[in-house]
């Protein structure tokens, strides 16, 4: 049977319709719109032009994947300057409010300031013989990292970018290539020991702003064996 | 030897998004490194309909994930770690379309019921340009009512999810589902056919 007259029930399929054609719609309200519209040519011809509308909407626009790694790294640059300002960032709110508890808090920080002057104690009589060890590994050349001494950076690439591309930036950044390429076309760099630590952060960020580069990463920050 | 830490293409699954939220409001960068890969695509898709400009869509990407950055702590779990990130896109997502809508205002003509005129829409349910029909009509929709359209008919959300992305009820979702709909079919035959033949 064609109905075109409308009805309440058609009204009612109207605010249904939209959720039938996502696949949103529960079981019982589908076998309601099917029902109806199986019957009533007006809700029929509507359900025909929202399918229309929602595979045009759905097609897209073109096929481009978009990488998000240069937006990562705008994020990254982003957080640096954060931190490089000394914004704070937020505490944890929602836990602050249901936990915290004075007398226990005070109690648990002297015990932690306690502790952390027993640890700075010892490790201030055992610094000299602890310095030597290697205190890292890094990707494929695990022998050259643990002898090296200074700030080791490991530094991701996109496949583009060959090794003498690599050996030339990291001589622009007054470093040199330690190891790799892993597979994934990852190395580390070494930054003399004599180099402050607020020097690596400058290179790291100068690194990051290269456009081939996919990650940065200090592994240890300031002079890896500073024999203090 | 492979980097434990580095892992461009580990998609974490809807039940690790807590817990990687909870190392992101430790401040841990490798995590949020990690969630910012996994909602790049799904954001860049939903905001570049929003804004058709990449540059614009990745600044609001990243404002997006700096909120997910600073507040990650704020998480309760009352709802996915998805629907959550979802929302702060959306409310940057209603910014742009309302500042562009100022902008670039134009009145939807309104038309006559289109089932009342078979052929006017078999015109338009059969045309070739839908495409481009439904992209330049939903231009002239309100913010609110063009979001709706997008979250259900683009990224396939039910009504509840809608709603908890945008917090608003969910009666406030089927409303404006449904005037949205409306406006739609009236901006599609605006901007569909000529105007001599629109009203025939």
């Amino acid at each position: 049977m064609t109905r075109s007259v409308r009805t309440r029930e058609c009204d009612a399929i109207g605010e249904l319709i939209a959720w039938y054609v996502n696949g949103t719609l529960d079981p019982a309200g589908c076998a309601r719109v099917e029902a109806h519209t199986s019957a009533c040519e007006r809700c029929r011809i509507t359900l025909a032009m929202e399918t229309r509308v929602a595979e045009a909407m759905r097609a897209p626009a073109d096929n481009v994947e978009h990488s998000p790694h240069a937006g990562w790294q705008k994020m990254l640059a982003r957080l640096d300057a954060e931190e490089e300002a000394g914004v704070p960032r937020p505490v944890r709110r929602a836990a602050a409010r249901r936990k915290f508890n004075w007398p226990v808090a005070m109690g648990i920080a002297v015990a932690v300031q306690a502790a952390a002057i027993v640890v700075l104690a010892i490790a201030l009589v055992q610094g000299r013989q602890q310095a030597e060890a290697p205190r890292y590994r890094t990707l494929s050349n695990v022998d050259a990292t643990l002898a090296a001494r200074g700030s080791l950076v490991r530094i991701a690439f996109d496949a583009t970018v060959d090794e003498r591309t690599v050996r030339a930036l990291a001589q622009r950044v007054e470093g040199r290539v330690l190891a790799g390429p892993s597979p994934e076309n990852v190395y580390t760099f070494v930054f003399d020991d004599a180099d402050s630590a607020a020097q690596i952060e400058d290179r790291v960020r100068a690194l990051r702003r290269e456009p081939h580069v996919l990650l940065v990463e200090p592994v240890v920050l300031g002079p890896a064996d500073a024999s203090g | 030897m492979s980097s434990p830490r580095f892992h461009p293409d580990s998609s974490p699954s809807s039940a690790d998004e807590p817990a990687l939220l909870a190392r992101v409001a430790e401040g841990d960068r490798e995590s949020f490194r990690r969630l910012y890969v996994h909602y790049h695509r799904r954001l860049h898709r939903f905001l570049m309909r929003i804004t058709r400009e990449p540059h614009v869509c990745e600044e609001i990407i990243n404002d997006t994930m700096m909120v997910v950055w600073r507040h990650a702590g704020d998480f309760r779990g009352d709802s996915q770690v998805s629907t959550w990130i979802m929302g702060i896109a959306y409310r940057r997502a209603l910014k742009t379309l309302q500042r562009n809508r100022t902008a670039r205002a134009q009145p939807i003509m309104v038309m006559p019921d289109p089932a009342a005129g078979h052929v006017t829409l078999d015109a338009l349910v059969n045309g070739a340009e839908m495409h481009d029909w439904v992209g330049a009509a939903l231009d002239r929709l309100s913010p609110e009512h063009r979001l709706v359209l997008e979250l259900a008919y683009f990224m396939g959300l039910s009504c509840e999810e809608i709603a908890s992305i945008a917090g608003c009820p969910v009666g406030t979702v089927k409303t404006r589902m449904f005037y949205g709909r409306e406006r739609l079919r009236d901006a599609l035959q605006a901007v569909a056919l000529p105007r001599g033949e629109a009203a025939t």
